[in-house]
């Protein structure tokens, strides 16, 4: 077939080879953008839960800031209430105090060294101390060191009837000796 | 009925007797429906579904798109907010973070000054303690030991009853008896230089699994 039989086929049924054409366009422009609904749904899909998620984060964040603020605070007590390490003296000084305190005789205080601890933010920086006095006032002190102005963790803890006195009661003198860790900074 | 169609003029087998002089090119379509009608009507329906097709997914995409533009200007609405958001969220989890580990510091079953002094306040007359042991290690894998010596008065048969008495009152006890499981008499023995009994109770803490 010529191109001129084309043409005069054309022109013989214009009506069917505009049809065509128009089919052969058409298949053509939806196989191009054949990918393109899938793509817009699944950009559509991304934006939406993106968008959703925008809005429940700040709808849920409304009291956030007074939240935060409050709970700054309350850290930055708990940082006043933390022990340093490296501040012997000062650590020391709250032991002497709790002795004149509560009236008891403070027999021995030592700080050990601090162990390597990486996984959490703050060490347990360990001490052995031993004291004497009667009953009350060194249940007063371990009350005191218990829920005192440092956080006290006592690892161990054993109580004996001092020598010459009766047993453990209100009017016996006992010696104790703690193990224990404050809560602190290296 | 006399048939005027191409294929019926078509000489068959026979030999023409005379010549044919018609144009077949240009004899009229005689059928009672043309074929191109047919072929224009199957072009054209098929055109239309095509369009009509193409219509309705190009309608889809322009929908698709207005949304994604709709999503997007929520996006870009609330952007900011959420940045600030977020920030608040992560100094909010640094700062719980300090204190769920200073809770989990001091967090015992039952600290020492209150077990002693339960202890005291649960102390029969004919029970004197000598000396009172706490082990808290902080490994919670390791068990949390407490151990309470002493003496106890009377005969031995009288001894051994108070003894026994006791360790059931603290099993009994509301505090120490939901804290300290098992609680057991782990010896008695005659005094030398007393003569009373002198005892041992051990004092487990529970764990986790049994409570």
């Amino acid at each position: 077939m010529t191109f001129a039989d084309l043409i005069a086929r054309i022109k013989k049924q214009p009506i069917g080879f505009t049809c065509v054409m128009i089919c052969l366009l058409s298949g053509g422009w939806l196989y191009y953008r054949s990918g393109e609904i899938d793509a817009r749904q699944e950009e559509y899909r991304a934006k939406s839960e993106q968008a959703a998620k925008f809005i429940s984060n700040v709808a849920i964040s409304k009291n956030l800031p007074e939240q935060v603020a409050e709970l700054q605070t309350i850290t930055k007590e708990m940082d006043g209430r933390l022990v340093r390490a490296g501040q012997l003296a000062v650590n020391l000084q709250y032991f002497y105090k709790l002795e004149a305190e509560n009236e008891v005789k403070l027999l021995d205080v030592r700080q050990n060294p601090v162990p390597k601890n990486a996984k959490t933010l703050f060490v347990g920086i360990p001490y052995n101390v031993n004291i004497q006095g009667p009953y009350k006032n060194v249940m007063a002190f371990l009350q005191r060191l218990e829920k005192g102005r440092h956080f006290c963790r006592v690892n161990t803890a054993s109580f004996t009837k001092f020598a010459g006195t009766a047993g453990m009661g209100d009017g016996s003198s006992i010696t104790l000796a703690l193990s224990l860790e404050l809560l602190g900074q290296p | 009925m006399l048939s005027l169609t191409k294929k019926s003029d078509v000489p068959v087998a026979a030999p023409l007797w005379h010549t044919n002089f018609r144009n077949f090119e240009r004899l009229p379509d005689t059928k009672v429906v043309r074929t191109t009608f047919f072929v224009n009507t199957a072009a054209g329906a098929a055109a239309i579904a095509l369009l009509l097709w193409l219509g309705y997914r190009e309608y889809t995409i322009f929908n698709l798109g207005e949304q994604i533009a709709e999503a997007q200007a929520q996006i870009d609405a609330n952007a900011k907010q959420n940045a600030e958001a977020l920030r608040l969220t992560k100094i909010f989890t640094d700062e719980d973070k300090k204190l769920v580990e200073a809770e989990v510091f001091q967090k015992v079953p039952i600290p020492v000054s209150e077990y002693i002094e339960l202890i005291g306040q649960t102390l029969p007359k004919e029970i004197s303690i000598d000396f009172a042991d706490a082990r808290m290690p902080s490994d919670p894998k390791q068990p949390m030991i407490y151990v309470l010596r002493g003496l106890v008065a009377g005969t031995r048969d009288q001894a051994a009853g108070t003894a026994s008495s006791y360790v059931d009152s603290l099993r009994a006890h509301p505090r120490l008896g939901a804290v300290l499981d098992p609680i057991t008499l782990d010896k008695l023995t005659p005094d030398g230089g007393t003569g009373f009994m002198s005892f041992e109770i051990t004092l487990k803490v529970k764990t986790e699994g049994k409570k």
